[in-house]
C-alpha cells in the first residue's frame, strides 16, 4: 500500500472513525483503525461490533493494500502533523506504516487487516433518503429521551419507524420523545427498528447541520436485518440493532389537557436553567405555577435558597396551576424542541405534562411530573 | 416396619439439634411426607410456624400400632443398621425427627395406612404420650405442631418475629417445590395463600410460580451427564440478583448449602455479572447414594462426596455450558483471508451473544498510577485513628490521590491521609439524599418521581410477607407500590434523588433484606438503610477520578458524614505525625 493524503483529510477522517474505537481489552484488534484503498479514496474503519464506521477520505493512491493499526496512535501521530500531504507506505513483510510529512517521519506498526473483523455493507436492497440537516435534528430531538443505563436494554434505543413517514420515539421511564417527518421513498408499509440511541447520536455528531445544505443520507438495513446502515457521501455508519418489544407508547401519550401555556421557548429554558441551580440539592424539582398570563418558575432548597423567575404566557383552559419537573427533563426538551415558542399542555399535577413547538405537531415531548408537597 | 436401631448404630448416627426453628420443623416434616411418596403436601402456619405447623400428605400412612413407635428415638422405618446408611436413598434415615419435636411442641399425628380402612391418632405434649387412639380420617398422614418451645422458654426467646421466621418457612418450602416438581406444594400463612407448585413435574413451572414468570423467561436449561446427573436452570447474565439467595441446590433430592459447589456456578459466569451480583440457579445433581455422605451435618444441610472434584467439575461444566454462549466477544467473525472482501459479519448469531454491557462497568479514566490492585498496604500497620462518628463534625478538605483495592478512596487532607470506604460513605450520601426527600412526621408526602409507565414487580412468595407489612414504609420513601394481584405490584413512582434505573433489582434486594430482618428497628428505618445500601456504589467497583471527586463532594455536604448509616466509620484518618512515625523521620 502507498498513498499519500492531505493531512487535514487524515485528521478529520480518523476523528470521525474513532468514536467506534473499542477500548476493551478482551479484543485487542478492535483498538486499530483500519486502512484500505478504495478506488481513488483511503477508506478508514472502526468497529467495536456494536457500531462501526466507514470514512473514505480523497487520496492519491499510489499503489493498493490494507493494513490495520493502532488507532489512538495514528490519530495522535496525525493531528500533530503539519498541514501537508502525508505519504504512507506499506510494507507487507512486517506491516509496518512508514509516514512522512514534510520532515517528519514515523513508523507504526500494523497487523494484518484479516483479522480486523468485517463490517456489513449493503448491495442490494430497498434504501430510504432523507436530509441530512433533517436526520440530524430528529435524533437530537429524541435521543435525549432515552435510558443511558442498560438496566433495561430496550429503553437505551430509539424506536424508528420506516414507512410513508419516518418516526422516531425514545423514552426512558419518566420522559417520552416522539419525532416524526416525511421520509423519501418511505414503504407503504411499515418497518419499526430498535436503533441504540448512542448509535444514532455518533451520527448526528458526524452529519452536517444548516438546512442549507442538501446533503442527504441513505438508509438501510443489512440483508439479515440485523444491522441498520446510514451512509453519507464519506462516511457509512453501520449499528446493531436492538432486539425486542419496545412498549405501546401510543397509550401513554395524554389525549387532551386542561391548561395550555404558550411561553417563549427561550425565556423559559433561562428561567429553568436559573432554577435548576437552586434545585441541585433538593432533587432538582422545580416548580411552575400559572396564574394569569404568567408563568413563575421556581426552585428552593432548604439550605442554599430560592429563586423565581416570572415570564408572560397566553394560557387556555383553567387559569392557575401548578406542576413540577425534574429540572434535567425541562432543560433537555427545551434544548431540543426547535420552536421560538413551544406549547406546554397539563392536565393535573400527576399526569403527564407535554411540551411541542406551537407552529407544528411533528415533535411531541412528554414528561412525567414530581409529586411533592412542600 | 419402624423399630429401634441397636445401640452401637444410633450412637454412631450424628445427634444434634434437629429442631431449631419453625422452619426446621417445617422441613423434617415434609422430608417425611416425601419419603411417604405423598404427591400432595399442604402446609399451614399460624404465627410464622410458632402457634401451628400443620403438614397433611397423601402418602403411605403410618399403621395404628406403630404410631407410638414413630415417636421413639432412633426409631425409623428407613433404614436397619448403619451399613445401609452408605445407600441411604430417603430424606431422613436417623429416626430422630418426631421424637425431637414432639419434646418442645404439643404435636398431633393423625394418620391412615395406604390400604387400611380406619386410621389411628396419637397425641403428644412435651414428649409424653397423652392420646392414642383409632380415628377416622383420610389416607394419609397430617402432622399439627402447636406452640413450639413453649417447655423450652430460652429457645422461645431467640425466635425472630413470625415474620422473619414465616419467610424462613417459605423460603423451606420453595427448596423442596424445586428439588421436587413432582409434588404439589400448597402454604398457607394465617389463613392466606403464601405458595403454591403445581406437581406438574416441570422444574420451569416451579420457578415461574417462585419468582415469577419474568425471571423464568430469562432461565436457561443446564445439563450435564458425565459420571453424575446434573440437571437443572441458570439464569441469563441480564437476570441477576443481589444475594446468593436465589441460589438453590440438590442432592439426591436433598437442599445443601454446599458452599463449594455455589462457588462453581458462581465461577462458570466468570466475568459476566457484575461486582456484587449473583445468579439465579436451581442445579440438582443426582448420583449414586454410596458416592455421597449426608450425615456429616445434624440438619444435613452439608454432605461429603466421596468424588468431590468430579461433582464441583460436572456442576460448573452443566452451567458454563448454558451461559458460555452469552461470554463477551469470544467469538467474532474474521475477514476472508483470501482476498479482500468481507464477509457479512458479525453475524446475527454474534451480534446477539455479543453481552451488551460486559465490562462496561469497568472502563473510565485511568487515574494516577500505582494503587490498583494493592489489596495491603503491607509492613507493620499504624494503629489507626478511627473517625468518631459524631453528627455534625465537618468534613476536611480533602484531595482524592486513587482507589485502593476497588474498595478504599485515598485521599490527602490537611491532617493526612484518609481511606474512605466508597460504599459506606456513598451510603452515607444515598441516606441523606433519601431522608431528605421522605415523608416526614408533619403529614408531608415525599417528592417523588412519577413514572411514565407503571412498572411491574414480581415478589418471590418469600418476599411477599415483608412486601406487605413494609409497603406503607417503602410509599413514605416515593416508592410508591400498588398492590396488582398475585404477587405483583405496580410501581408508580420512585424516590425524587433517586432515579433507581434497575427499580426491580433494587426493590428484590431490599424485600430480601427486610424479610429477613426481624423488624425491630421499625420498617421506616429498616426501608430507608436498605435503600440507601442497594443504591450506593458496592465495595469492587472501579470508580473513575471524576466519581471519586464527586462522591467526596457529596460526602462533605452530608451532615454526618464520618459515620455510615449503620454507624460504622466511613472513613480511616492517618494523621501526618502518625506516617512519620512509620517512616522514622520523627
Ligand atoms: N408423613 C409420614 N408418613 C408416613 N410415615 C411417616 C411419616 N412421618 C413419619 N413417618 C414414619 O415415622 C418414622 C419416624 O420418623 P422420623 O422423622 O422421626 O424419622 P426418620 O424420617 O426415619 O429419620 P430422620 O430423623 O432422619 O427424619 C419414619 O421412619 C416413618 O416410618
Ligand atoms: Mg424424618
Amino acid at each position: 500500500m502507498k498513498v499519500i493524503c492531505p493531512q487535514d483529510n487524515l485528521s478529520r477522517g480518523l476523528a470521525v472513525v474513532a468514536r467506534a474505537v473499542s477500548t476493551r481489552s478482551t479484543m485487542p484488534i478492535l483498538s486499530n483503525v483500519l486502512l484500505a484503498t478504495d478506488g481513488s479514496r483511503l477508506r478508514l474503519a472502526a468497529t467495536n461490533l456494536e457500531l462501526s464506521i466507514n470514512c473514505w477520505v480523497e487520496a492519491e493512491v499510489i499503489e493498493e493494500g490494507r493494513v490495520a493499526v493502532p488507532a489512538r496512535l495514528l490519530q495522535e501521530f496525525v493531528n500533530s502533523l503539519p498541514s501537508a500531504p502525508v505519504q504512507m507506505v506499506l510494507n507487507p513483510a512486517n506491516r509496518v506504516v512508514k509516514m512522512h510529512c514534510l520532515r517528519t517521519d514515523g513508523n507504526i506498526r500494523g497487523v494484518s487487516a484479516d483479522e480486523f473483523p468485517a463490517i456489513p455493507t449493503v448491495e442490494d436492497g430497498a434504501v430510504f433518503r432523507q436530509p441530512a440537516h433533517l436526520l440530524k435534528e430528529m435524533i437530537n430531538q429524541v435521543a435525549i429521551a432515552a435510558a443511558t443505563d442498560d438496566s433495561r436494554p430496550i429503553f437505551t434505543g430509539v424506536l424508528t419507524t420506516l414507512g410513508p413517514t419516518l418516526s422516531m420515539v425514545a423514552a426512558d421511564g419518566f420522559r417520552l420523545g416522539l419525532r416524526s417527518a416525511e421520509l423519501e421513498g418511505g414503504p407503504e408499509t411499515e418497518t419499526t427498528l430498535i436503533i441504540p440511541a448512542k448509535s444514532l447520536l455518533e451520527l448526528a455528531r458526524i452529519l452536517p447541520d444548516g438546512k442549507g445544505q442538501d446533503e442527504m443520507v441513505e438508509i438501510a438495513l443489512s440483508p439479515n436485518k440485523n444491522q441498520v446502515i446510514f451512509r453519507t457521501a464519506s462516511v457509512e455508519l453501520v449499528s446493531r440493532l436492538i432486539e425486542g418489544q419496545f412498549p405501546n407508547y401510543k397509550q401513554i401519550m395524554p389525549k387532551e389537557w386542561k391548561t395550555q401555556v404558550i411561553v417563549p421557548t427561550s425565556e423559559f429554558l433561562n428561567a429553568a436553567k436559573t432554577a435548576s441551580f437552586f434545585a441541585r440539592d433538593s432533587a432538582n424539582i422545580v416548580r411552575l405555577h400559572f396564574e394569569s398570563g404568567e408563568m413563575a418558575v421556581r426552585a428552593e432548597s432548604t439550605e442554599l435558597g430560592d429563586n423565581e423567575s416570572k415570564i408572560d404566557a397566553i394560557v387556555e383552559g383553567e387559569q392557575s396551576a401548578d406542576i413540577a419537573f425534574n429540572a434535567k427533563y425541562l432543560t433537555d426538551a427545551l434544548n431540543v424542541v426547535e420552536s421560538e415558542q413551544i406549547k406546554l399542555e397539563i392536565t393535573s399535577a400527576g399526569a403527564p405534562g407535554v411540551i411541542r413547538p406551537v407552529d407544528s405537531t411533528d415533535y411531541v415531548h412528554i414528561i412525567m411530573p414530581m409529586a411533592t408537597s412542600r | 416396619m419402624i423399630r429401634a436401631l441397636d445401640a452401637a448404630s444410633a450412637a454412631k448416627i450424628a445427634a444434634g439439634e434437629v429442631v431449631e426453628r419453625p422452619a426446621s420443623v417445617a422441613k423434617e416434616l415434609i422430608e417425611n411426607a416425601i419419603d411417604a411418596g405423598a404427591t400432595d403436601v399442604r402446609i399451614e402456619i399460624k404465627d410464622g410456624g410458632i402457634s401451628l405447623l400443620r403438614i397433611a400428605d397423601n402418602g403411605g400412612g403410618i399403621p395404628l400400632a406403630e404410631l407410638p413407635v414413630a415417636f421413639e428415638r432412633h426409631a425409623t422405618s428407613k433404614i436397619t443398621s448403619i451399613d445401609d446408611l452408605a445407600v441411604v436413598a430417603t430424606l431422613g434415615f436417623r429416626g430422630e425427627a418426631l421424637p425431637s419435636i414432639a419434646a418442645v411442641a404439643q404435636v398431633t399425628l393423625t394418620s391412615r395406612a395406604a390400604g387400611a380402612s380406619s386410621g389411628g391418632c396419637i397425641r403428644l405434649s412435651g414428649g409424653e404420650v397423652l392420646e392414642h387412639a383409632p380415628a377416622g380420617c383420610p389416607p394419609g398422614t397430617t402432622v399439627s405442631v402447636r406452640e413450639l418451645f413453649f417447655n423450652t422458654p430460652a429457645r422461645l426467646k431467640f425466635l425472630k418475629s413470625p415474620l422473619a421466621e414465616g419467610g424462613q418457612i417459605t423460603r423451606v418450602v420453595g427448596h423442596f417445590a424445586l428439588a421436587y416438581p413432582g409434588i404439589g406444594f400448597t402454604l398457607l400463612s394465617d389463613g392466606k395463600p403464601v405458595f403454591q407448585s403445581s406437581g406438574s413435574g416441570d422444574l420451569l413451572d416451579v420457578i415461574a410460580r417462585l419468582y415469577g414468570p419474568e425471571v423464568a423467561r430469562g432461565m436457561l436449561p443446564a445439563e450435564c451427564n458425565d459420571g453424575l446427573q446434573v440437571r437443572g436452570y441458570v439464569s441469563e447474565p441480564r437476570v441477576s440478583r443481589s444475594s446468593r439467595g436465589y441460589l438453590s441446590l440438590f442432592v439426591n433430592g436433598r437442599w445443601i448449602q454446599g458452599r463449594q459447589l455455589l462457588h462453581a456456578i458462581e465461577e462458570a459466569y466468570a466475568s459476566l455479572l457484575m461486582v456484587g451480583r449473583h445468579p439465579l440457579a436451581v442445579i440438582n445433581i443426582n448420583l449414586d447414594p454410596a458416592q455421597v455422605d449426608v450425615n456429616v451435618h445434624p440438619s444435613k444441610a452439608e454432605v461429603k462426596f466421596a468424588a468431590e472434584r468430579l461433582v464441583y467439575a460436572r456442576v460448573h461444566q452443566a452451567v458454563h455450558g448454558a451461559v458460555a454462549r452469552y461470554a463477551p466477544l469470544t467469538v467474532i467473525g474474521r475477514a476472508d483471508p483470501s482476498g479482500s472482501a468481507e464477509r457479512q459479519v458479525p453475524s446475527a448469531e454474534d451480534t446477539e451473544t455479543v453481552w451488551p454491557t460486559a465490562g462496561a462497568a469497568a472502563v473510565g479514566p485511568q487515574w494516577g498510577p500505582g494503587f490498583h490492585g494493592l489489596e495491603d498496604l503491607g509492613g507493620p500497620r499504624p494503629a489507626l485513628g478511627t473517625a468518631p462518628a459524631n453528627a455534625f463534625q465537618a468534613l476536611p478538605m480533602l484531595r482524592v490521590l486513587g482507589q485502593l483495592a476497588l474498595t478504599y478512596i485515598i485521599a490527602e487532607g490537611p491532617g493526612g491521609m484518609y481511606l474512605i470506604d466508597q460504599h459506606a460513605a456513598h451510603e452515607r450520601v444515598r441516606l441523606d439524599e433519601i431522608q431528605r426527600s421522605r415523608a416526614n412526621d408533619t403529614g408531608q408526602a415525599p417528592d417523588a418521581q412519577l413514572l411514565l409507565q407503571p412498572l411491574t414487580v414480581e415478589v418471590s412468595p418469600a418476599q411477599a410477607a415483608a412486601a406487605e407489612a413494609a409497603r406503607p414504609a417503602l410509599s413514605r420513601l416515593g416508592l410508591d407500590l400498588e398492590p396488582f394481584g398475585d404477587r405483583t405490584y405496580l410501581l408508580r413512582s420512585v424516590p425524587a434523588a433517586l432515579p433507581l434505573p434497575a427499580a426491580r433489582e433494587t426493590i428484590s434486594a431490599m424485600l430480601d433484606e427486610l424479610s429477613a430482618e426481624s423488624a425491630s428497628e421499625g420498617w421506616d428505618e429498616a426501608a430507608e438503610h436498605s435503600l440507601a445500601c442497594h443504591t450506593a456504589v458496592r465495595a469492587g467497583q472501579k470508580l473513575s477520578a471524576e466519581e471519586m471527586d464527586a462522591l467526596i463532594a457529596q460526602l462533605e455536604r452530608c451532615w454526618s458524614p464520618q459515620a455510615c448509616a449503620h454507624g460504622r466509620p466511613t472513613m480511616v484518618h492517618f494523621s501526618q505525625a502518625q506516617l512519620e512515625r512509620e517512616f522514622g523521620r520523627r
